[in-house]
């Protein structure tokens, strides 16, 4: 029986070999087994920190529900981290603009499709309404 | 150890650094607590770095490489 920690844990580990498998060739070194093993391992760990500080800090802004803000405070004691992890938002909130604008020129197309039909069913009605006079 | 606390200091340290953050209730208390805490943190750090080189005592360089660590940690 494998229970979901387990499953949780190997997709750590298979992501965390990806990663090194990466590092490894940019820098031209080799990761051992148990290296990779340990970072894995170390991922899974900080993660629970990671998990109990956004809990706390959404918390503590009145919210339930852990925001890019709250992520940003968690990369707050590391400055480099920070401008990265600032940037990654700023590029992300531009996208998700360029989508909403795109969705909604998309709807007014289709609006304005619909528009043109309700257009012409109230002429029709009104035709019925001289056919039945 | 003296047991009363530079409360007027504190918060005009504060006001140095910050000069539109404004302190509410006791919070200078909380403050206070926490500074007293790193500051047994600092001598551990620092005493157990003098052992390490066999010094009886606390020498400049073990106060700088460990307030080093310590001010990293203390990090909010």
């Amino acid at each position: 029986m494998e229970t979901e920690a387990q499953r949780l844990k190997a997709a750590f580990h298979y992501t965390a070999a990806r990663l090194c498998e990466e590092v490894a060739e940019d820098k031209g070194i080799c990761f051992s087994r148990q290296a990779i093993a340990a970072v894995s391992e170390i991922t899974f760990r900080q993660c629970e920190i990671f998990a109990r500080d956004l809990e706390m800090f959404a918390k503590h802004g009145k919210r339930s529900t852990v925001n890019v803000e709250d992520v940003k405070l968690l990369a707050r004691r590391s400055n480099s981290l920070l401008k990265h992890i600032t940037q990654k938002s700023d590029e992300l909130s531009l996208n998700n603009l360029e989508q909403k604008e795109k969705k909604k020129k998309k709807s007014a197309a289709k609006k304005g499709r619909r528009n043109s039909n309700e257009h012409e069913e109230p002429v029709a009605i009104v035709n019925e309404d001289s056919n039945m006079a | 150890m003296k047991r009363t606390l530079p409360r007027s200091t504190l918060k005009s340290l504060v006001k140095k650094h910050k000069p539109q953050l404004r302190l509410g209730g006791n919070t200078d208390l909380l403050v206070h607590l926490n500074f007293l805490l790193f500051l047994f943190r600092l001598a551990e750090e620092a005493r157990a770095k003098a052992v390490e080189e066999k010094s009886k005592i606390i020498k400049y360089e073990h106060v700088l490489s460990s307030a080093k660590i310590i001010l990293k940690k203390s990090r909010g």
